[in-house]
């Protein structure tokens, strides 16, 4: 039940030593509920100095991380406004929405992040959960990555899934708390989950592999191999009438690595996106409509590892002109092989 | 070695006795009772209308 405390944990965690109203205020001596909420706080780490009380080192870096900024939202779309359109930007849209998806230390270690107006409630009565991607990752990025690395978007999971991990195996806890940089997105992350961290290039399985890695290194990245299947596009819920929903493996070249071939995802930003707000995007056209994207759905052995056709000879998944938005930005035109 | 027996007798007489506290205050009578909360707090009624099901 949702805000049902346990008991037990009350008795053992040292989180609880000094009662509930050290964190929430309130009043502990209320008899009514209404005399009790007097002044409660209700999410009481949304100021990360409660926690920093004594959890000072994390708090500080975290401070700066890309969960608790979204620095990244602004940073993504910002290049498409001029510089009066920034300005309303991050005055209304940025401070008053996108900013309200940042995460607090509770969203990942006590309660559910409320996404959408669905609360799930506490995760495990109360307790400090070191982790439950489930009950955290899952409800912010439930929507692309985490139903395609569990499957719940059809084919089969993710092989790292299917072997027992999950998100914090690769992505660490230290990079979730941050290294004390304020990073302007998360690709410009020092130390970013990488697949070779784990996968050297010289232990492929077989030589055939051995050689199919030297070939594309540079020009090839792992997910244009290695992702199963489709994949959710953007356009399946943002970008409104007339957009094509359905899933699919996009290949072309990398936006922010020119000369590599990778998996695009089709981001939801369109002309009239911003238009409520009175931004028109007067550079629109200076960012594609398409980002360089890993899919959570790896496999060892695709179509595209099976035959070198799939690539070379059908250019099956690759991104062409009678498959761009209607209306896009043209910068959409350079992605194409 | 007397201030100092004094002085943890102190922090004990103050911090030893806070987790009693915290479990005997209002707020543990209804969030650690998950009968109390069902009637404080009841579940959403879910609409019949039209999608249901």
């Amino acid at each position: 039940m949702g805000y049902v405390v346990d008991k037990e944990t009350i008795e053992t965690d040292p989180h609880f030593e000094y009662g509930c109203s050290f964190c929430h205020e309130g009043d502990a001596d209320g008899v009514t509920k209404a005399e009790a909420h007097k002044g409660m706080v209700k999410r009481p780490s949304d100021n990360l100095d409660t926690c920093g009380v004594c959890h000072e080192g994390i708090v500080a870096t975290y401070k700066l991380s890309l969960h608790y900024t979204t620095a990244g939202f602004k940073n993504g779309v910002s290049p498409r406004f001029s510089q009066e359109e920034k300005t309303v930007f991050d005055e209304t849209v940025f401070e008053q929405s996108c900013r309200s998806c940042h995460a607090s230390c509770g969203d990942c270690h006590v309660q559910s992040p409320v996404v959408s107006g669905v609360n799930t409630g506490l995760m495990d009565g109360h307790k400090f959960v070191r982790k439950d991607e489930s009950k955290s990752c899952a409800l912010c990025h439930g929507g692309r990555v985490y139903p395609e690395f569990t499957g719940d978007y059809g084919g089969r999971p993710d092989v790292h899934y299917r072997n027992g991990m999950s998100c914090l195996d690769c992505h660490s806890a230290e990079q979730m708390h941050g290294d004390g940089v304020a990073y302007d997105g998360r690709r410009d992350v020092e130390n970013k989950p990488s697949c070779l961290e784990c996968h050297e290039k010289s232990l492929s399985a077989t030589q055939e592999a051995e050689e199919a890695h030297a070939i594309h290194e540079e020009a090839v990245s792992c997910s244009a191999c290695h992702t199963a299947t489709g994949y959710r596009q953007c356009s399946s819920c943002h970008l409104g009438e007339g957009a094509t929903s359905s899933p699919a493996i996009v290949l072309g070249d990398n936006p922010r690595k020119p000369g590599q071939l990778t998996t695009l995802r089709l981001i939801p930003t369109v002309r009239t996106t911003f238009e409520k707000a009175g931004i028109r995007q007067d550079n629109f056209d200076a960012l594609p409509n398409y980002w360089d994207s890993i899919p959570h759905n790896i496999q060892k052995r695709t179509d595209r590892t099976r035959d070198c056709n799939t690539c070379h000879g059908e250019s099956l998944y690759f991104l062409e002109e009678s498959k761009l938005p209607k209306d896009g930005s043209t910068k959409n035109l350079e992605l194409i092989r | 070695m007397k201030i100092k027996l004094l002085s943890a007798l102190a922090l004990l007489a103050l911090f030893g006795a806070v987790p009693a506290i915290a479990g005997e205050s209002s707020c543990i009578d209804c969030h650690g009772n998950a009968d109390i909360m069902k009637t404080l707090v009841p579940p959403p009624v879910a609409s019949s209308g039209e999608g249901e099901g």
